[in-house]
């Protein structure tokens, strides 16, 4: 009996490489492309990860690119680097403001995009609205060094205008630019200003796909204009709209759309309001990197990415529950 | 788009008059607070260097001078990098967006044997990174060091653009494909021919993403090139900002600096809108892919 | 007979010394090594000296008369980034030649794998050298290994202290006050701290409107220095406590306390501008010239430089005058400035280099009081004429054209210093700098041992703990300056301390007083 079912067995096997082949061949093309890109990636990507080995070793650049493989295991059994990290006195700021500034970034900048291009769309004039979308990408390509330059002549106390008007209207001066409490503010609001009009192109671009006779038929059953945004514009763009999201959340660390965190802590940020500048990603090349200090930087970047990848599963997995929409 | 729909007789509801009006504030005030600080720049763009320090520049240049102009056009291998910066940015787009539009598309197919695979393995490296040094070996290997395909060959792909790309393409009903495979087309043409024009504003904007990047990226060009001739825009204008910075951090101060008339406050945006120029030309033209819209029902 | 002899003696003798002084090396010798060959060649070149505006060799007046004089000839790279030279290092790409500042980068370099020993390279190709160096800028620039990679530029050894006619660094941080503002409140005598303090106070009282004393985190320390601590040119820097061990400047609790509380006190009185503990260069400039400064601490260079462009902004009231002494704290000179003279930047040959004998060559010539000049001043009579004794400079030729102070491969400080003067000198209005290198002078004690103390070198133990201590140092202090209360600023300081105790700053006075009894020691025989 068993004689026969092992050779059912066999031949089932036989049969389903089989179709496996035929399957394969049938999408070779498509097979052809992904491939091309997984070797691609696999050489320019992975291949470099190797390098990730110093984040627990005592490495030392002099030591050269053998010595990343030759290097000495750091103390405490590799993770030297990382304790250190969590030992520092400023470990629990650095993490505090991370998280804080980015989940408001999050809060704040993400919906803005979004309710942009819903407004550019719901525009008549065509001219003005194409006039008004360039215009808006603007600040994307002024780079915060600039941004900061601009913020300082304006908030600056020796001859910044708000000031100036500030003490014409017989108020105190405001330390915008050392003052703790003021650093998240300008934070956000400068990112959200930043990235608003860059982003708006993804959701302008998913809105221009939606196919027109969707809104013919509502407007013929006598939808009003908003429930044609509720109904029509918005759930056309969902699954834009999550995988955004999910992205977003992934490169939470780096902070808002575009990964602010590090310019505005480098720029904005200075030894005053320290205590509420400093981010994660900023503090990887304080502490590690302008202080040649690769194996601390790559232990504190390892930690990051591991950090990103879990948001990204997490909300990933959230947004196929709730909205049947996912990266993968 | 409803525009072209609007019966100019309908009369204007009252919610048309609100929705109006909310969306011409929600303009206005975009409009304004993004060319606002544009037109800043150009103003001190156009300022003396020393003068613009005193502060007090708003809306129109005190002491007008092309000399920050003069002092950015006036670096050697401008032009040079310049060429080299267009030809990367052309060729390193259109490249970029086709390998990776082709991984995209093979990939948001659900049937795709491996598919899984394929796409946690293009998850995990947009989140890990081995750092510079092992690029620099591998670079130094493959040859790529101090030749123009260090700008072109690591960035045939990118993680994010695929991405998007990968969601856009899933939105495209089955039933488009399958009539074109019975017609007999093969899933290289079914892409070219029908999956690309169809998603045109994702690539309009795949295109000017990585097209933006390319042009604005300097880090490459300042760790792997150190032919002068090979250099792009964007890291000569870094050198020069950096130039023009103050010298503070030296112990033994800096005797020539009373003899370089412009500063880093001008100099910045002079070399920013040198570098965003080009950009503003090439935009309108991919715009109109992405504003305009496209009529999905005529394809059918 | 015995006269006969005796002139035979002094004759031999005569000869001796005769041919003795004529196979003595001197800058203007034929055996020079790099007068032997002068054939073209070109070496790949990095440097960090970012504000030069050229970037290429060959297109100014100094480089290229080196090129005539030398054949030797460069392909440059200017820094873009502060990684860069690591990164290099690490993956083998340094260029032939590296001529950098900075603490971590000349650690990064001064390592028998990466570059050639210059006293190997001197023995091997150009041993007439070992005559024509001072044997204090090599004790300086030895390591630990017994081998020098460089000699530094700018090093001020015993000569240049004995020297009254040399000053201090134009870089010195000095206090400026507005002089029409001062006349106002009667010209006060400003010697002490509490004087500086009234003064402040009565100028506020009298412009309310004006930002009173700005002190940037850069050039700050004039202040701190009265207080006794000491001026730290690197941050690693070490000084020497009552028990005769070396240890860290900012650890100092009993030294630091009295100056962050009197710092305090001027803020809370809105005297000192908050704002401007945050400033850099170009922004303390910026508050300077909007016009509404009283008093502002600087380098001794920025007063002229300022008070020059001020000049020639329309409608300008503003001359700054600098204060030519440091001021007493309770009636005692706390001052406590040593200065070693590590120099400032080093010139280094990389392994990578092909043919190391030439650079070698080339730096005999830079060393030469010849070379020294023209790579300072610029080429004679083209760049600058000689008033005084001091260089002024053409004004004719930019910058640019000119080529001075970025190819200057082995400055001396004492060249440097006289361009300085001859520039002050074109007009007194703006020649301030003049004296106040000479009146800062005497602040000033010279220990080479100090000097010799080594930084922590990156990625070891001590350096992991001294990059938290500076870390600390710099976030924790304006935070205690811009304390509300009293009570605020003192806890601040007990709990910066107490973090800094936490972070091992045992361990790393422990490392400095290591080295410096060492030093001491080797020194001593």
């Amino acid at each position: 009996m068993s004689v026969i079912n092992k050779a059912k067995e066999k031949s089932n096997y036989k049969a389903r490489i089989k179709r496996s082949l035929r399957r394969f061949y049938a999408q070779r093309w498509l097979q052809l492309f992904a491939i091309l890109g997984f070797v691609y990636i696999l050489i320019f990507n992975y291949l470099p990860m190797l390098g990730i080995q110093i984040a627990f070793k005592s490495y030392k650049p002099s030591m050269g690119f053998k010595g990343m493989f030759t290097a000495p295991l750091a103390r405490n059994y590799g993770f030297y680097h990382f304790i250190s990290f969590l030992k520092d006195p400023n470990f629990s700021i650095v993490m505090r403001n991370t998280v804080g500034l980015s989940l408001m970034k999050l809060f704040f900048s993400f919906p803005v995009p979004i309710l942009f291009a819903l407004a550019l769309n719901e525009m008549r004039h065509i001219k003005i609205k194409r006039i008004v979308q360039t215009v808006s990408y603007l600040p994307h390509f002024i780079s915060w060094v600039i941004v900061y330059g601009i913020l300082f002549s304006f908030l600056n106390t020796s001859n910044g205008v708000i000031n100036s008007l500030l003490q014409s209207l017989g108020k105190e001066k405001m330390e915008f630019l050392t003052g703790k409490e003021y650093y998240y503010t300008i934070a956000v609001i400068s990112d959200i200003w930043k990235e608003m009009g860059w982003w708006s192109i993804i959701f302008l671009a998913a809105i221009s796909g939606i196919d027109q006779t969707q809104y013919e038929a509502a407007k013929v059953d006598g939808a009003s204009r908003f429930r044609c945004i509720w109904s029509i514009t918005l759930p056309n763009i969902k699954s834009t709209i999550m995988i955004v999201l999910i992205l977003a959340i992934g490169s939470l660390i780096r902070g808002g759309m575009g990964g602010s965190n590090f310019d505005q802590s480098y720029l904005l940020g200075n030894s005053l309001n320290y205590e509420r500048s400093v981010t994660l990603p900023y503090y990887v090349y304080e502490m590690g990197l302008a202080q040649q200090r690769f194996s601390y930087a790559t232990a504190i970047g390892l930690f990051q990415s591991v950090i990103s990848l879990l948001l990204v599963l997490i909300s990933n997995y959230v947004s196929d529950k709730l909205t049947g929409s996912s990266l993968f | 788009m409803l525009a072209t729909y609007k019966n100019k007789r309908i009369k204007r509801s009252t919610e048309d008059y609100i929705i109006d009006f909310v969306v011409a504030i929600i303009v206005c005030f975009v409009f304004f607070v993004t060319v606002y600080p544009f037109w800043y720049c150009i103003v001190l763009s156009f300022n003396e260097g020393t003068d613009a320090l005193r502060g007090g520049i708003y809306f129109w240049p005190r002491k007008i001078t092309l000399e920050n102009y003069n002092a950015v056009i006036g670096i050697d291998y401008i032009p040079t990098a310049f060429m080299v910066s267009v030809a990367r940015t052309l060729l390193g787009t259109v490249l970029c967006v086709v390998f990776t539009g082709l991984f995209a598309f093979a990939i948001s197919h659900k049937k795709l044997m491996g598919r899984k695979i394929y796409i946690t393995a293009m998850i995990i490296i947009m989140y890990f990174s081995g750092g510079l040094i092992p690029q620099y070996m591998l670079y130094k290997t493959m040859g790529l060091m101090n030749s123009f395909w260090v700008y072109i060959i690591p960035n045939l792909f990118s993680a994010f653009n695929a991405v998007i790309m990968m969601n856009a393409f899933r939105e495209i009903p089955d039933s488009l494909e399958e009539a074109a495979i019975i017609d007999g087309a093969n899933d290289m043409r079914v892409f070219f021919q029908i999956v690309f024009p169809i998603s045109m504003p994702t690539m309009a904007t795949m295109a000017l993403y990585s097209g933006v990047w390319h042009w604005n990226t300097w880090t490459d060009s300042a760790f792997f090139i150190s032919n002068k001739s090979l250099k792009t825009l964007s890291n000569v204008m870094i050198n020069l900002i950096n130039q023009s910075e103050s010298a503070a951090q030296t112990m033994v101060g800096n005797i020539n600096q009373s003899q370089v008339t412009y500063t880093a406050m001008t100099l910045r945006p002079a070399a920013m809108i040198i570098c965003v120029i080009p950009i503003a030309i090439v935009y309108p033209f991919l715009q109109k892919h992405f504003v305009k819209g496209v009529m999905l029902g005529s394809i059918k | 007979m015995k006269k006969f002899t005796t002139l035979l003696m002094a004759l031999i003798i005569c000869l001796f010394a005769f041919s003795n002084a004529l196979t003595q090396t001197t800058w203007d010798s034929d055996n020079l090594a790099w007068k032997q060959n002068k054939d073209p060649i070109t070496f790949s070149l990095y440097h960090n000296m970012t504000w030069a505006p050229m970037d290429v060799w060959g297109k100014d007046h100094v480089s290229q008369r080196v090129t005539e004089d030398t054949g030797i000839s460069f392909d440059v790279e200017i820094q873009s980034n502060a990684q860069q030279l690591a990164t290099y290092v690490a993956g083998g790409q340094l260029p032939e030649a590296v001529f950098v500042f900075g603490g971590a980068n000349k650690d990064l370099l001064e390592n028998y794998d990466i570059c050639y020993a210059w006293d190997e390279l001197i023995d091997q190709y150009a041993p007439e050298m070992w005559d024509l160096i001072d044997k204090s800028d090599i004790q300086l620039a030895t390591k630990s290994d017994g081998h020098f990679y460089t000699l530094y530029t700018h090093v001020r050894n015993q000569e240049y202290w004995d020297d009254p006619g040399q000053g201090v660094s134009y870089g010195e941080n000095v206090l400026s006050f507005r002089q029409d503002v001062l006349e106002e409140l009667g010209n006060p005598e400003i010697n002490t701290v509490d004087d500086l303090y009234n003064v402040l106070k009565a100028a506020k009282e009298l412009h309310p409107e004006m930002v009173i004393y700005v002190q940037p985190e850069l050039n700050g320390t004039y202040l701190s220095r009265c207080f006794g601590v000491p001026y730290s040119g690197t941050q690693g820097a070490a000084t020497i406590n009552d028990n005769g061990e070396a240890e860290w400047v900012f650890g100092q609790k009993d030294v630091l306390s009295p100056y962050l509380e009197f710092a305090n006190k001027l803020f809370r009185e809105g005297l000192l501008s908050q704002e401007s503990l945050t400033y850099d260069q170009e922004q303390c400039k910026a508050a300077v010239m909007a016009g509404n400064v009283f008093c502002y601490a600087g380098q001794a260079y920025d007063v002229d430089q300022w008070n020059k462009a001020l000049d020639a902004v329309d409608g300008n009231k503003a001359y700054y005058v600098a204060l030519r002494k440091i001021l007493t704290v309770d009636g005692e000179l706390l001052v406590n400035d040593t200065w070693g003279s590590p120099g400032f930047a080093g010139f280094y040959i990389t392994r990578n280099c092909k043919e190391p004998g030439r650079l070698i060559a080339l730096m005999e010539y830079m060393r030469s009081p010849y070379a020294d000049k023209l790579t300072q001043w610029g080429v004679p009579e083209l760049d600058y004429d000689m008033v005084d004794g001091f260089p002024v400079q053409n004004e004719d030729y930019s910058w640019k054209e000119r080529g001075d102070n970025v190819w200057y491969f082995q400055a001396s400080f004492a060249v440097e210093n006289m361009k300085a003067l001859g520039t002050a000198l074109k007009d007194e209005r703006f020649a301030q700098t003049a004296h106040l290198v000479l009146d800062y002078k005497p602040y000033w004690k010279y220990d080479v041992n100090l000097s010799l103390i080594a930084n922590a070198e990156a990625n070891t133990y001590e350096g992991d703990v001294f990059a938290t201590l500076d870390n600390l140092r710099k976030t924790r202090m304006s935070s205690i300056i811009t304390a509300k209360t009293e009570e605020e600023c003192k806890q601040g300081i007990e709990e910066f301390f107490a973090a800094l105790d936490s972070a091992e700053l045992d361990v790393y006075n422990k490392f400095l007083n290591d080295q410096y009894q060492a030093i001491k020691s080797r020194n001593a025989e």
